[in-house]
């Protein structure tokens, strides 16, 4: 990480949420860093809390949940989201990639108007002409062609990679430190999805762009991340890099994530399916929630929620496994 | 990208609507008066007429020929003006319903004025807290303005504006210090007054204007109202907004800006269709405010079986609600340019 600061450090970081069924556990404790120009993918199932973290590096929390621990872009602290706090994060700072492009752009504006509006918003370019001229090179950046006409056009007249397209245009118009992307390609073809990874690759080279990539895909995060940060459940169960991560995963919930992927070589009668589904935030299990799940429990792991311990360099693992160095199954990368 | 042709592709089919509703209308209205069993030509000849009087009633009416020949000498009339003869007036129909029309269009157009105004501001007004005092406020007051029935309303009125504050006056469309003063120039009072500089005159006619446009437009401001706030949290609660709050635009412009221009359009909608219930509305108010306009005349023709009054009637009112509901069609396109998509 170096002495910089830096662009996003979420430390302890908590959210309640009480309902119904009682306390909702939506967050515990989680922790990630994102340095300068770095990319770190977010992955994990439906409901493992990933868009809820990635959301929380712009101040949105769940309407009256409880938000513990810390949240600082570049310094400024998000817990609690003040007026002035998110005024110097959004749009300033940190920009979105949503995740559903069809739907992400205003349908009555042209994309002219919806760059436009960020232009005016976040670089106060305020003649119509150094805005028409910014967008067209921001078109032109994000290798959109004919950008001239796509200025005048409706959201409805472009295609889903258009639109995602647009969707980084506007975000790179609020020129962010951090750009937060939610999973961005999931509702885009294989072909479309290619092409925006290769472009996003670009521009990040280009920009040295920081990055904060939700998914739910480990293929994607593997083609893009510098470093993977595995939630389950709302907790971080592996954070390291992309290498280490999923090249030799040390905690069972990852190995058993990346053994359901189809490919590899792998036939599709090989490939192994997690019994069990995810817990609920309401009854989450006691000791290591991935327990009733996981393949390898022993002992320790029904009663005591086992800790983040560095395993490698700059890679920690929460599992009982690693507990200490000196048990048998400690420190070796799982089959 | 080829927006124009698209929208004069639009304007064209939508007109295309109107003149096959409009050719519809005249067909229905057409036998629907001649199914109810009456004679006109009886009312037409007075007390205790003999067979030939009847028998040249029935002449003058059009009534001895065949009915598509009847539906057929309607419609060229339609077209040139000659909408037949009332046999209340014993006038012109077309002259009577170009005298009485005018008042009424004032009338509705205030009435529409105020409920796209107010039922807006209403309705921005309660979504922005959702649940919050101004909401439940508006909530009920839309309710109740929904389920009045525009004569009860307008008694209301009468008996608190007049009766009780003595604020506005109780009927008319001017005070009787104007009678003398008051010309005919174009047959709109309000204008007229105003072509003939008689500012007084504006004035006293604005204030006549509150009580009457108010009872015609509660009902559509308590729906605008509603409409309007629904629409505002819909578009509050879209992708578009949370991604435009993430990327750091200002709250008002999001409001004014983002939201309303998408929650406009169905407003605009209810706006058009409760041009019809105005209508409707306007027989009773019109009635209760002595106003001297086209409701007032239609009751009148209609209590006494005044075929070729009613028919120009219902032909006016179709027209003007098909003209009034294309053009919300072509002012919704300009704000949702999806709507150019079929």
């Amino acid at each position: 990480m170096g002495v910089s600061q830096p662009v996003l450090a979420v430390r302890d970081l908590s959210v309640q949420l009480e309902g119904r069924a009682g306390t909702l556990n939506l967050l515990d404790r989680v922790a990630l860093t994102v340095a300068r120009g770095e990319v770190v993918a977010v992955v994990g199932e439906t409901g493992s809390g990933k868009t809820l973290t990635g959301m929380a590096a712009l101040g949105f929390f769940p309407a009256r949940a409880r938000v513990q621990g810390s949240v600082r872009v570049d310094g400024v602290e998000l817990v609690p989201p003040t007026p002035q706090a998110l005024a110097a994060v959004r749009g300033r700072r940190v920009a979105v990639v949503p995740q559903n492009p069809s739907t992400a752009l205003n349908p009555v504006f042209t994309v002219g108007q919806q760059l436009g509006e960020l232009l005016l918003t976040h670089r106060r370019l305020r003649s119509l002409r150094e805005r028409r001229e910014a967008a067209l090179s921001l078109l032109r950046e994000v290798e959109l062609p004919r950008p001239a006409a796509l200025l005048n056009a409706y959201p409805h007249e472009l295609s889903g990679g258009m639109q995602q397209r647009v969707l980084i245009a506007m975000a790179l118009a609020c020129e962010p430190e951090l750009v937060v992307a939610d999973e961005p390609t999931t509702a885009l073809d294989a072909t479309t999805q290619a092409q925006i990874l290769r472009l996003v690759l670009r521009l990040r080279a280009e920009r040295g762009l920081a990055l904060l990539w939700i998914t739910h895909d480990l293929g994607v995060a593997a083609h893009l991340a510098d470093r993977v940060v595995v939630l389950y459940a709302g907790k971080v169960m592996e954070d390291g890099p992309v290498a280490a991560v999923l090249g030799s995963p040390r905690h069972p919930y990852t190995r058993a994530v990346i053994d359901s992927l189809p490919g590899g070589g792998r036939r599709v009668r090989d490939i192994r399916s997690l019994p069990g589904d995810l817990p609920s935030p309401a009854a989450l299990p006691a000791g290591c929630r991935f327990h009733p799940r996981c393949p390898m429990r022993f002992d320790p792991c029904a009663g005591t929620e086992p800790l983040l311990r560095l395993v490698g360099d700059g890679h920690a693992v929460a599992c009982h496994r690693y507990d200490a160095p000196s048990t048998t199954a400690g420190g070796a990368p799982l089959p | 990208m080829g927006r124009t042709a698209g929208y004069g592709a639009y304007a064209a089919r939508r007109l295309g609507y109107g003149v096959v509703l409009v050719v519809g209308i005249t067909l229905v209205a057409f036998v629907l008066t001649h199914l109810v069993p009456s004679n006109p030509a009886l009312v037409y000849a007075g007390l205790h007429p003999n067979p030939a009087q009847i028998a040249r009633a029935r002449q003058i009416l059009g009534l001895d020929k065949p009915l598509y020949m009847q539906y057929l000498l309607f419609l060229r009339g339609l077209a040139t003006g000659a909408w037949g003869i009332s046999i209340t007036t014993h006038g012109s129909v077309f002259q009577n319903v170009m005298t009485f029309l005018p008042p009424t269009l004032e009338l509705v157009f205030f009435a529409t004025l105020e409920s796209m105004v107010l039922g807006v501001l209403l309705g921005v007004w309660a979504s922005e807290r959702p649940d919050g005092v101004a909401d439940v406020a508006v909530r009920v007051l839309g309710a109740g303005l929904v389920s009045m029935p525009a004569f009860w309303l307008a008694l209301l009125l009468q008996i608190v504006f007049f009766g009780q504050l003595h604020l506005l006056p109780l009927t008319g469309e001017y005070g009787g210090a104007y009678v003398l003063t008051a010309r005919t120039i174009t047959g709109f009072p309000l204008l007229d007054a105003a072509l003939s500089h008689q500012w007084g005159l504006v004035g006293d006619e604005l204030r006549h204007l509150v009580l009457p446009s108010l009872a015609l437009a509660a009902y559509s401001i308590g729906l605008v109202a509603r409409m309007t706030r629904a629409t505002m949290l819909d578009a509050l609660g879209t992708d578009y907004i949370r991604l435009a709050v993430a990327n750091g635009v200002r709250r008002r412009r999001i409001y004014f800006r983002y939201a309303l221009k998408n929650a406009i359009a169905p407003t605009l909608t209810v706006l058009g269709l409760t041009f019809a219930y105005s209508l409707t509305g306007d027989f009773f108010v019109e009635q209760i405010f002595f106003w001297n306009g086209l409701g007032s005349y239609s009751v009148h023709a209609i209590d006494n079986l005044d075929i070729a009054a009613v028919m120009g009637v219902l032909v006016v009112v179709s027209l003007a609600y098909t003209v009034v509901n294309l053009a919300v069609d072509l002012i919704r396109a300009l704000f949702d340019p999806r709507l150019l998509v079929e």
